[in-house]
């Protein structure tokens, strides 16, 4: 029988969110040796391409955790909500919202330009659309993801094949969209709730 | 072999966004260091052990030929090509694993840098399975090496050493823990000792339903 999932520490699960995990392909329980030594990797690949890091590792002892085999840390900051595990057996996962959507400001000023730029798309109410995602903020995170990926693997972390599964969750009828400088034409619409991709 | 293969060739291209992000910064580390230009001979000595140190880093370390420092300024002028003219892959090469046990594994390639400069960069990549030590004394007017001796790159200083305690080689010995497991695991999964199948049932268990 499995067991209740974890009470997280932040709402993320409660919201439009990212899911991430990065798995090698062996199960080793402890190919990382102590718990300490899972918070050192994750500070020492973090990725910083803007002004949140990824994953984002907090500095505050009170918004980090462990398990008997897992460190976490997690971030509730400005309607921004994160939650990651690295286990010992170096599997990663990954848990934060979908900002454009938490964000109210964010999610105001996304509405503002895809009306401007879909405007010939008169049927639309646009207060009703559940969400925008970002192109521009969708490529920063996959990149990211990779990225962080890349350097858990050259940093010896992973070996062999690794498996990345990304997932977006809660995201049903959110508008596909981009700032007001690029030309945006067309109305596209999330059809399913959750949408994944694996890779290796 | 004459030819020094640039790096803008697709092969070679994290070498040279290597090479980029430590000219554009001007800095040297454990794992880069600059040598203004000069001929192959007068930076033998000090390019060979430096790069059996780098061998003995996670991801190895590069040494660029072109870049000094004068004082409180960064002298990126690039390799001299009277200078460049002087380096022979081969016989580079075949210089460095005179010394190197087990054999280095190098990538000597031109960077193209700002206007019409090039830099000579030199990666000795990360060993394979066993740390790199000196196999031979050097020549009579050449102290600094010596049979046995292990040469190493602090952390966080752009310097070369030999080890002399005990204390020193500890990240080294790790890392070679380390790439021998990783060595086994590989060989088990070849011959089919770790049954890959049931690594994602376990992973999921782990997760305990989150």
């Amino acid at each position: 029988m499995s067991k209740a999932p974890a009470r997280l520490p932040v709402p993320v699960l409660e919201h439009p969110h990212w899911r991430v995990s990065i798995r090698p392909e062996a199960y080793i329980p402890d190919v990382i040796p102590s718990l300490s030594k899972c918070f050192e990797i994750v500070e020492k690949n973090r990725v910083r391409f803007r002004g949140w890091d990824y994953p984002h590792l907090s500095r505050h002892e009170q918004e980090r955790g462990h398990g008997k085999t897992w460190v976490a840390s997690w971030a509730n900051f400005m309607g921004h909500f994160e939650y990651w595990r690295l286990y010992q057996s170096s599997q990663f996962l990954h848990l934060f919202s979908v900002r454009e959507s938490t964000e109210p400001r964010w999610r105001q000023k996304l509405q503002a330009e895809t009306e401007s730029h879909l405007s010939h798309y008169r049927h639309v109410n646009w207060n009703d659309v559940p969400g925008f995602f970002s192109l521009t903020n969708f490529t920063y995170c996959v990149t990211e993801i990779i990225e962080f990926t890349t350097r858990m693997v050259q940093s010896g972390t992973y070996a062999g094949t690794v498996n990345i599964s990304i997932e977006l969750n809660g995201i049903q009828g959110f508008v596909l969209t981009t700032s007001w400088e690029r030309a945006w034409f067309k109305y596209y619409a999330a059809s399913e709730d959750a949408l994944g991709i694996v890779g290796k | 072999m004459g030819a020094i293969p640039r790096s803008d060739m697709p092969g070679h291209r994290r070498l040279q966004e290597r090479v980029h992000a430590a000219l554009d910064r001007c800095q040297e580390s454990q794992a880069i260091e600059f040598k203004e230009s000069a001929e192959w001979e007068s930076l033998k000595w000090g390019i060979i052990r430096t790069l059996m140190a780098m061998a003995n880093l996670r991801d190895g370390g590069v040494i660029i030929v072109g870049a000094s420092e004068h004082g409180e300024t960064w002298d990126l002028s690039g390799i001299d090509s009277s200078h460049l003219s002087t380096y022979q892959v081969d016989e580079v090469t075949d210089a460095v694993n005179k010394y190197a046990s087990p054999p280095l594994s190098l990538d000597i390639v031109l960077v193209p840098y700002g206007n019409n400069t090039e830099f000579l960069a030199i990666r000795a990549r990360e060993f394979e399975l066993a740390p790199c030590v000196c196999k031979r004394n050097g020549p009579d007017q050449v102290k600094s090496f010596r049979e046995g001796e292990i040469y190493i790159r602090p952390a966080g200083k752009a310097q070369t050493k030999k080890v002399t305690d005990a204390h020193e080689p500890q990240d080294l010995l790790e890392l070679a823990a380390e790439r021998r497991a990783r060595r086994m695991i590989e060989t088990a999964h070849r011959i089919g000792f770790v049954p890959a199948a049931g690594a994602q049932r376990a992973f999921d268990d782990e997760l305990q339903g989150l």
